[in-house]
């Protein structure tokens, strides 16, 4: 049996250069025996019609939080009024893909209709949301507050990751410094279309024209993943869950992938740590006013148990650079035994 | 060993034994939508020697940082019509006009890096400007009329810009304008086809501006393919100026915008400003 995981989290959000209001939103719970995190990062919609996707990227990282942490002692932070995570016997994938999903929209669903109950919408947000296509009352009620959702859960003998929407997941692999993305990409979500907790699709089953056109099943454009663990198969050295101004903020696919090995060569440090939570939101910052302009929220997750002996990582230098792509520098030294 | 959830029922109480579940089930294969290729990660636990490199704490992660690209085409209808009371000419003068508001629109919204590029169309289709060009350096080379109306070959000179590669999944969305005076002379119905059938290609925003009352204006309705956008109708020089201005400028700066959309909820993802009014032109006024 190899050493347990001792999973730590950083998380940082900042507005983008380009915004008026910061639409995007993330946390994470991490249990105090450092067996398990759970992380989510949410992008609100922004624009026009979605003048409260603020409040709904909150509300869904919040939602998945309460309902991703119960199995793993977390108490809900809401409290009373939590519906229950659906039962569904079978394999975890299906807790995750069907379960865990449809009980974060419906839950978020009602949080929203609870919001608008507190503050119902004033007579020229209707009049917004009326311009668009022929929508029913309950698609009208949502789309304000459309976003995104990504979430991860690590633990001891797994790990899962549940995507709803755009955003990138990126997974480090150890000493090969091997980046990879356990979800893959929609290829359909371009030009700034993504799928959304406030999504509806269509009814096939309708059979009368009072039955309703439109089911609320947000979570059949969910992708999920869930992987044991072990020896054999570690985890992941490091996680990172990005709304998607992050990626978009690169000139190409490959250089926001060397996020990963770059905060693992910073980790490594002593006071890494420190350092990292230090300089993130500048980062982050100089990131989305040279990038995409957009909002960028970002959740590490890193196994603290494994940096002590796995193999250093070199930071990408912007000055020079005399590294391989793989990031690793030549040995200088021994470093462990 | 169960794989039974039912212990997740409790609301707000203390769970158990999920963790006890998931451990058992460590033996399975990962399982997902697309589950990984589990053995390129084993056996990744060896040490390795790296150092870091001196004064590398301060460095941002990550690579190249970037702006987003935003393709900005123009559909030129060249026909022999063209030719008839200057309509190619004021086409010209209209988009050269139009050069100065685009880089100020560029300008101000600098994390868009607009790319312009141009077709003409008559007796088949040309690039008139096929390197996609940052607008600060783009320079209009008049174009000149003669020939029939191939609009469908323009179209598919179109689709073939608009697949991935060459564009880039972290692109804007592009703006397409087309200005014709007439009808199409060839099939373009399934270069259209085709071009919606292209992620890029429908989830572009295409706009149409008719030169002269003889435009049929149901081919461009097609092209725009949004029940809320209708073509314009230039009926003399000015309002082609204004119109074209409002195109690239105006329909710019709302594609510049990094607003997300829900696949699907709208008829189109980039909100489009409403056009300068048509100012109800007097028979006098109209020339073409």
């Amino acid at each position: 049996m190899g050493a347990a995981n001792t999973w730590r989290a950083l998380k940082c959000s900042v507005k983008g250069h380009s915004h008026g209001t910061m639409q995007d939103y993330c946390d994470y719970w991490a249990s105090p025996r450092g067996d398990v995190v759970v992380a989510a990062v949410a992008d609100g919609h922004g624009g026009a019609r979605y003048f409260r996707s603020d409040r709904g990227a909150r509300f869904a990282v919040e939602v998945a939080l309460d309902l991703a942490g119960m199995p793993f002692g977390r108490p809900p932070a809401r409290g009373q009024g939590l519906l229950a995570v659906t039962h569904v016997p079978g394999s975890e994938h299906a807790w995750l893909k069907k379960g865990l999903s449809e009980s974060i929209a419906r839950e978020w669903r009602e949080r929203v209709r609870a919001d608008l109950r507190s503050e119902p919408l004033r007579p020229e947000e209707v009049a917004t949301l009326a311009e668009g296509r022929d929508l029913a009352p309950e698609q009208r009620e949502l789309m304000p507050y459309g976003s995104t959702l990504l979430l991860a859960i690590t633990h001891s003998a797994s790990v899962g990751y549940l995507q709803v929407g755009d955003g990138d997941i990126l997974e480090l692999g150890g000493a090969s410094g091997d980046v990879y993305c356990p979800l893959s990409h929609d290829p359909a979500l371009v030009a700034n279309e993504t799928h959304s907790l406030c999504s509806f699709v269509e009814n096939p089953r309708r059979k009368a024209l009072d039955e309703p056109s439109w089911d609320y099943r947000p979570w059949e454009h969910a992708r999920s993943l869930f992987r044991p663990t072990s020896d054999e198969s570690p985890a992941p050295l490091l996680i990172l869950l990005a709304t998607d101004g992050y990626s978009n903020s690169f000139k190409d696919y490959a250089g926001f992938e060397q996020i990963a090995r770059d905060y693992a060569a910073h980790l490594q440090e002593p006071g890494g740590r420190s350092s990292v939570e230090g300089s993130l939101e500048t980062w982050l910052a100089e990131t989305s006013r040279e990038g995409s302009g957009d909002d960028i929220s970002v959740v590490l997750i890193y196994d603290e148990s494994r940096f002590g002996c796995m193999g250093r990582f070199a930071a990408t230098s912007h000055d020079e650079s005399d590294i391989d792509p793989s990031g690793r520098v030549p040995e200088q030294g021994p470093e462990h035994a | 060993m169960t794989d039974d959830f039912s212990g997740l029922e409790a609301i707000g109480g203390a769970l158990r034994p999920s963790i006890v579940i998931l451990g058992q089930a460590a033996q399975s294969l990962a399982s997902g939508d697309e589950p990984p290729a589990i053995a390129a990660r084993q056996a990744d636990r060896s040490c390795g020697t790296f150092t870091l490199q001196e004064g590398r704490m301060g460095n941002r992660p990550g690579g190249e940082l970037a702006k987003r690209p935003l393709h900005f085409f123009w559909l030129a209808d060249c026909s022999g019509s063209m030719s008839v009371d200057e309509k190619v000419q004021s086409l010209n003068h209209a988009i050269r006009e139009a050069i100065p508001e685009m880089r100020r629109v560029a300008a101000e919204n600098p994390n868009a890096e607009v790319l312009v590029r141009s077709l003409r169309f008559a007796t088949g289709a040309q690039w008139h400007v096929s390197v996609p060009t940052p607008i600060e350096s783009f320079e209009w080379q008049d174009l000149d009329a003669e020939g029939s109306t191939d609009l469908g070959h323009a179209l598919a000179l179109l689709t073939s810009q608009l697949k991935t590669p060459p564009m880039a999944q972290r692109a804007l969305p592009p703006i397409v304008v087309l200005l014709s005076d007439g009808f199409p002379t060839d099939e373009y119905g399934p270069a259209l086809d085709a071009l919606l059938a292209e992620p890029w290609g429908k989830k572009a925003v295409r706009i149409a501006i008719a030169i002269g009352k003889d435009a049929n204006l149901s081919v461009l309705e097609r092209f725009i393919g949004n029940p809320e956008v209708k073509p314009l109708t230039a009926r003399n020089p000015g309002q082609l100026v204004r119109f074209i201005r409002w195109a690239s400028t105006a329909v710019l700066k709302s594609a510049s915008a990094p607003a997300s959309q829900a696949l699907g909820a709208l008829p189109g993802n980039v909100p489009i400003p409403p056009p300068p009014p048509d100012n109800a032109p007097s028979a006098a006024e109209d020339v073409w």
